[in-house]
């Protein structure tokens, strides 16, 4: 057997649920002290991949080797893990002291010593006042932070949480991105977080695992992730993107709708595809002049909508009736510059980095209804996915 | 020196007792409730080292529980049920022939004609009419003195007798019209008789009951309830239809495969002994030691003249085809008036 | 399948996930052996002659050729035909009143509505007996000639149904949505057709669940039907008669398969229906506050007082002719018919055996049912072994009682049986009182435990706590209430039941509410009604006990409750 530097590694992992496969083919290495999402629309086997690692669903095939000892067929109380469900399932029957030594009880810990570390963890989450109270009379934010203890107390080597902020309000699950990731890397425990916001994907972790129908779709740090989405589907999941179905013409020349367009990039040789772009990565002009059309796509559009979105300009622009609308995303301050009217025609440029192009998929990977449940989609991307 | 005997005896005399526990033995009865008491005394001061455990019902229900344990059975002894169950039982292969000590001395239609006798008789409970004069006359209704008399027009709905599925004495009333009136005249009998029958009831006190409570004008039931129900007040007289009265017996027996035999035997020698007859008179007017009966207060001294000439024999072994016969044509009528 | 076979089997030896696996092969084991296979050796008896051969379907034929027989399937159906009838119409008003009025006294008419779970069935036939029999008080008020019959047990187990109907009505008119009301009322709808579009499709199911469960309460009846009955004959009591009284085993058991079958086919219909009203539920409703209205409530007022006002009379005339020394001639009161010792039924013995058997079956059926609930609801193993488990534990609502009692004589008194030594014991009881009760109880621990993160089991199992000591400390306290709420539930039906243990009684273990019934079969009417009071009066007393416990000791130990 050779030592692996993972500190987690699952192999080949299968699941099934009756005849409906969970997980399919799941390979993934996790090293110490790493902070990794499992991010995909609901639905798409995270929870069911995080409880496979836990020992609470058991897998048909594969292998979980945690720190070398391979854990496979282990049962929960066997595995060495802390976990922060959803629900946060705190025993609302006991105080949050008590809550927080439920599994210190069972390590045969002295009691002195057990009420220390009660008091160490309360301090660490910031709420050392509150070990009388019941859970009932917790706010959310402060449930949440005493599930995370509980699940620390026992210093487990690995940490798992589930969807752990999605229950709170807009507020306070901000505040907490930050202070679990506080607390994970002054620990160094090594961290799996499911959800399924990308921000919170985006802002928290070290590496990002993008689960699509019980699949692995990519692995990568956010900003691969962002920037480099390796299938539709994952373009379309994270962040949003301007997603329009286009014939291949030749080597560099695209159909969109009814006009043809000259691509900067070679195309693969396939028929039909789609292009990508993200709204904030178009240059605005009133016409076509003084644009490299070999490391920039260009076209002409029509301004249907302007939607004012605090930061910036979302401008809603439609190229054809047979296509979905572009979003383009513009600074406040240049859109006031370019004093675009409704109704008036642009032209849109875009810089050959920032464009993508996904040859036509099978059949299975772009099935209509992924897009609905991802709540930040853009329109055009809906649009694509309903088309 | 004397004193010291006299304690030593009294301590073995208590080793013995408390080294063997009374026997327990679980007596299957028909008798009536307020009866039960008095008869267990009355055994276990004669017999200390044995306890009876009465499980008690009407007739109906403990024949059926008895046929229904045949292959597990639960009881070690009967007492107080009616002869024509036990010789059904006696066909069944259940009982377990046993010749008490001074059987000779009882009446021999009291005893089972075997050799080694299967059942012994203690009693006879004689049917009789429940009259109440406060609601018989609302009604109008005379007192009847004959059977044939009950199936008159004017005693419509005003009569209530038991079932004889469940009870002895509705069994011994049907058995006995059929033997009285013979079987085709008798069941005509019925026939009639059912026109003006309000209700039958599950057991064969209840009859009574009701009409000293006012709840019908008359019912048939047996002389023993009708006596102790004048005695408490009741506004009931008892009437002796003048074709002579069903009766039948209460008897006793072992049932076979009984692992407590020999309390058994000597719940049996006890039945048979002066002393449980001089209580069953008690109770009934006729028992099945001859010259012991005195007369009960309330009930007629001459009922023994009254009795039908009863053939137990045919009784059991027509039973089951006598109540198949009286459900199909009785039981499933749901409004009896019409 | 095979894949997880293999995988399962390969997972490293677990105690506690054996120790669960152990407890729910037993929970199947139990249903198994208490209820399945008694039921089973009755449907093999009801096709054997008496001498045990088999005789195929001879004994049915000859049922049907019996039109003596086959009346019965008809005055069954058409008791129950009109008891449900008039329960669901009364209730259906009642439950309106209470939700949906502006009505004063709400809370008392409600407790009203309640007394007749605590009394056994057997009371208001007595009652009825006082109230319209032959001396009855208002014999004169009887439309009909005799209360003995249709009549008697129709009214009998009106009585006794209606708590069950109001319950579930009241549950089905609590649940409807204001939203729908005021879109209707912004539309100007006449309340007429308010009533018919809004109120009526919302209580639908309800209304459809609540006829079911009337109708299989009334058609398995026992206790009424054998005391006011008089002639009119029931499916349930031809089963007492053909095994008591004719010690025809074989026909109890063919005529206990009939009374099965419309039990049955009720019980599955409400099922269905139980399971589109859950998902009715669901939905996101504004509740209803309800408006005033003066001659609506005054009307509604009449109604209810005039519906309680019988139940008063019932239960007022059973407990009033329990102390007349000799009803109808000397009606002076006394304790007479108190003095039970004298008595057909096996006397006070019997109260207190009643009282032993009900605290049995309420502190082991609670243990059972909750600790069968729990790893039905909360442990992930054996899916199938759970499936049937849930199956069997809805069962025992279908099987009358009666049929229960018939099929216990059958199996646990075979001589080939090694359970046989139970029969006679007070274990019998006790077993038969447990799953003769068990639906109801499985159905309020499941929904409790439901109410119950789903998540506490992996919580203790990333603990590396045991599971038993999370229901120790934590499902368990959670459960509580529905836990006292069940042994209430069972101590009370323990303690009126009459129609499963009536086969099943010996003489050391007579029971009180049998006794009732044994003095009334031997003419003791007035005893037997002071017996029915007593047993009304200890549930009453537990009844009450339970609610000094769930809101004294609970309020004390379940501090966490408050907010
Ligand atoms: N116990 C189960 N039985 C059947 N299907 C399940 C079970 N648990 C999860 N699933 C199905 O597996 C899929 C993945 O579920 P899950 O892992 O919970 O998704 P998510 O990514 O939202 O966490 C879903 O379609 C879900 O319906
Ligand atoms: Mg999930």
């Amino acid at each position: 057997m050779t030592h692996s530097t993972h500190y987690l590694q699952i192999e080949h992992l299968r699941k099934s649920f009756g005849s409906f496969t969970a997980l399919d083919d799941i390979s993934l290495a996790i090293k110490e002290g790493e902070f990794v999402c499992f991010l995909g629309p609901s639905g798409c086997g995270k929870t069911t991949l995080l409880r496979a690692i836990a020992g609470l669903e058991l897998q048909e095939e594969g292998r979980i080797v945690q720190s070398d000892r391979d854990i496979s067929t282990l049962p929960p109380q066997q595995r060495d893990f802390g976990i922060v469900f959803q629900s946060y399932a705190l025993f609302p029957n006991l105080t949050v002291s008590e809550n927080i030594a439920y599994g210190l009880a069972n390590m045969k810990m002295p009691r002195g010593e057990r009420q220390q570390r009660v008091k160490a963890l309360l301090e660490q989450i910031d709420l050392p006042d509150i070990g009388n109270k019941y859970p009932g009379q917790l706010s959310g934010g402060q449930q949440q932070r005493v599930a995370l203890a509980r699940a620390l107390a026992t210093e487990p080597g690995l940490l798992l949480l589930d969807e752990p902020l999605s229950a709170l309000d807009a507020r306070v699950r901000l505040h907490l991105r930050q202070e679990i990731c506080a607390l994970q890397r002054k620990l160094g425990i090594t961290t799996i977080m499911v959800t399924h916001d990308q921000d919170e994907a985006l802002t928290m972790a070290d590496r990002i695992v993008v689960m699509d129908h019980g699949r692995i779709a990519q692995i990568g740090t956010p900003e691969e992730i962002y920037q480099k989405p390796a299938t539709e589907f994952v373009a379309r999941f994270v962040g949003s993107m301007n997603l329009m179905p286009a014939r291949v013409l030749g080597a560099r020349s695209l159909m969109l709708g009814r006009k043809e367009v000259q691509t900067p990039m070679v195309l693969p040789a396939c028929d039909e595809g789609t292009l990508g772009f993200r709204p904030e990565s178009v240059q605005l002009l009133d016409g076509p002049w003084g644009v490299n059309r070999d490391e920039n796509l260009l076209f002409e559009a029509r301004l249907d909508q302007i939607q004012f979105m605090g930061p910036f300009v979302r401008l809603e622009m439609c190229l054809d009736e047979e296509l979905p609308c572009v979003h383009v995303d513009v600074a406040v301050e240049q859109h006031a510059q370019l004093n675009a009217s409704i109704g008036q025609s642009l032209w849109l440029s875009i810089p050959e980095k920032d464009l993508k192009f996904y040859p036509a998929q099978h059949l299975n990977q772009s099935k209509p209804g992924v897009s609905r449940t991802a709540p930040d989609m853009g329109l055009a991307a809906m649009q694509v996915a309903g088309a | 020196m004397n004193l010291k005997k006299t304690l030593l005896a009294a301590a073995v005399a208590l080793t013995a007792t408390g080294a063997q526990a009374a026997t327990e033995l679980t007596v299957y009865t028909a008798l009536e409730a307020d009866q039960l008491k008095s008869y267990a005394k009355a055994f276990e001061s004669a017999n200390p080292d044995v306890k009876i455990r009465w499980v008690r019902d009407s007739t109906g229900i403990i024949t059926a529980r008895l046929l229904a344990e045949k292959d597990n059975p639960q009881a070690d002894a009967v007492l107080g049920l009616a002869a024509t169950s036990l010789l059904v039982l006696k066909g069944e292969g259940m009982l377990q022939p046993y010749k008490p000590a001074g059987v000779e001395q009882l009446s021999t239609q009291f005893v089972d004609k075997d050799e080694t006798p299967s059942w012994i008789g203690m009693d006879a409970w004689v049917a009789s009419v429940c009259y109440n004069r406060i609601e018989a006359e609302k009604h109008d209704l005379p007192m009847p003195t004959s059977w044939k008399d009950l199936t008159k027009p004017v005693y419509q709905g005003h009569l209530v007798m038991p079932n004889p599925n469940s009870s002895g004495t509705g069994y011994l009333d049907v058995a006995s019209w059929l033997q009285t009136f013979g079987e085709e005249d008798g069941w005509k009998f019925m026939d009639d008789l059912h026109q003006n029958i309000d209700r039958y009831t599950h057991s064969g006190s209840k009859p009574c009951k009701m009409a000293a409570a006012g709840e019908t004008p008359i019912g048939i039931s047996f002389a023993y309830r009708g006596a102790k129900l004048i005695n408490k007040g009741a506004p009931i007289d008892l009437a002796f239809p003048s074709e002579g009265l069903g009766w039948d017996m209460e008897a006793a027996a072992i049932i076979k495969g009984s692992d407590k035999m020999d309390a058994a035997k000597t719940l049996m020698d006890w039945a048979v002994t002066k002393d449980a007859n001089t209580l069953y008179n008690g109770s009934y007017a006729v028992v099945a030691m001859p010259g012991v009966a005195k007369p009960v207060p309330n009930y007629p001294s001459d009922i023994a003249d009254r009795m039908i000439d009863n053939d137990f024999e045919w009784a059991a072994v027509n039973r089951s085809r006598i109540l198949k016969e009286w459900q199909q044509r009785y039981d499933g009528k749901s409004e009896p008036k019409n | 399948m095979s894949n997880t076979l293999t995988i399962a089997a390969r997972r490293s030896f677990d105690s506690e996930s054996w120790l669960q696996r152990l407890v729910i092969s037993l929970g199947v084991l139990f249903l198994l052996l208490a209820l399945l296979a008694p039921l089973l050796t009755m449907l093999v008896k009801s096709l054997q002659n008496g001498a045990g051969e088999f005789i195929g379907l001879h004994n049915f034929i000859a049922y049907f050729d019996n039109p003596a027989l086959t009346q019965s399937i008809l005055n069954s159906i058409t008791i129950a035909l009109w008891t449900t009838f008039i329960v669901v119409s009364i209730a259906f008003v009642f439950a309106y009143a209470l939700t949906r009025s502006g009505m004063a006294g709400k809370k008392t008419f409600r407790l009203v509505t309640m007394l007749p779970l605590f009394a056994p069935s057997l009371l208001p036939a007595l009652s009825m007996i006082y109230l319209f029999g032959n001396q009855g008080i208002l014999k004169d008020w009887l439309p009909v000639e005799s209360i003995y019959g249709p009549v008697g047990i129709v009214i009998g187990l009106s009585f006794w149904a209606f708590p069950h109907a109001l319950m579930i009505l009241i549950t089905a008119f609590s649940n409807s949505d204001a939203r729908l009301y005021e879109a209707a009322k912004s539309m100007k709808t006449p309340p007429w057709r308010v009533f018919l579009t809004v109120t009526l499709p919302s209580v639908r199911y309800g209304l459809i669940n609540t006829i079911f469960v009337i109708f299989t309460l009334t058609i398995t009846d026992f206790g009424v039907a054998k005391v006011i009955g008089g002639q009119y004959n029931v499916l349930a009591t031809d089963i007492y008669k053909q095994v008591v009284g004719q010690q025809n085993f074989q026909m109890g058991a063919v005529v206990s398969v009939v009374l099965l079958l419309p039990a049955l086919i009720s019980f599955a219909v409400e099922r269905r229906v139980q399971r589109r009203q859950s998902a009715l539920l669901t939905s996101r409703a504004v509740p209803l506050q309800p408006q005033k209205s003066p001659l609506r409530d005054a009307l509604l007022t009449l109604f209810c007082a005039l519906v309680c006002g019988f139940l008063l009379l019932v239960i007022g005339m059973a407990v009033y002719a329990s102390f007349i020394t000799f009803w109808p001639y000397n009606m002076e009161l006394s304790l007479n018919n108190y003095r039970f010792d004298m008595m057909d039924g096996g006397g006070w013995a019997s109260y207190f055996n009643s009282l032993q058997m009900s605290a049995w079956t309420a502190v082991i059926g609670t243990a059972v049912v909750f600790l069968v609930a729990y790893m039905n609801e909360k442990i992930k193993l054996m899916p199938f072994a759970r499936r049937l488990l849930q199956l069997l534990a809805m069962l025992p609502m279908a099987v009358p009682g009666i049929v229960l009692g018939l099929a216990y004589i059958f199996f646990f008194n075979h001589p080939d049986n090694p359970m046989n030594g139970i029969y006679g014991t007070m274990a019998i009881l006790v077993l038969n009182t447990v799953v003769h009760f068990y639906t109801v109880c499985h159905l309020t621990a499941t929904t409790s435990l439901k109410q119950i993160d789903n998540e506490f089991e992996a919580v203790s199992a990333s603990l590396k706590v045991p599971f038993y000591t999370t229901l120790r400390r934590v499902t368990l306290p959670l459960a509580l209430p529905s836990v006292l709420d069940i042994s209430v539930y069972l101590f009370v039906n323990a303690m009126t039941t009459v129609s499963a243990v009536v086969f099943l009684y010996s003489s050391d273990t007579t029971l009180a509410s049998v006794a009732v019934m044994h003095m009334d079969e031997a003419g003791d009417i007035a005893p037997a009604a002071a017996m029915a009071v007593l047993l009304m009066l200890t549930s009453l007393v537990a009844k009450g006990l339970h609610w000094m416990i769930s809101h004294q000791i609970l309020q004390r130990t379940q501090r966490w409750r408050q907010r």
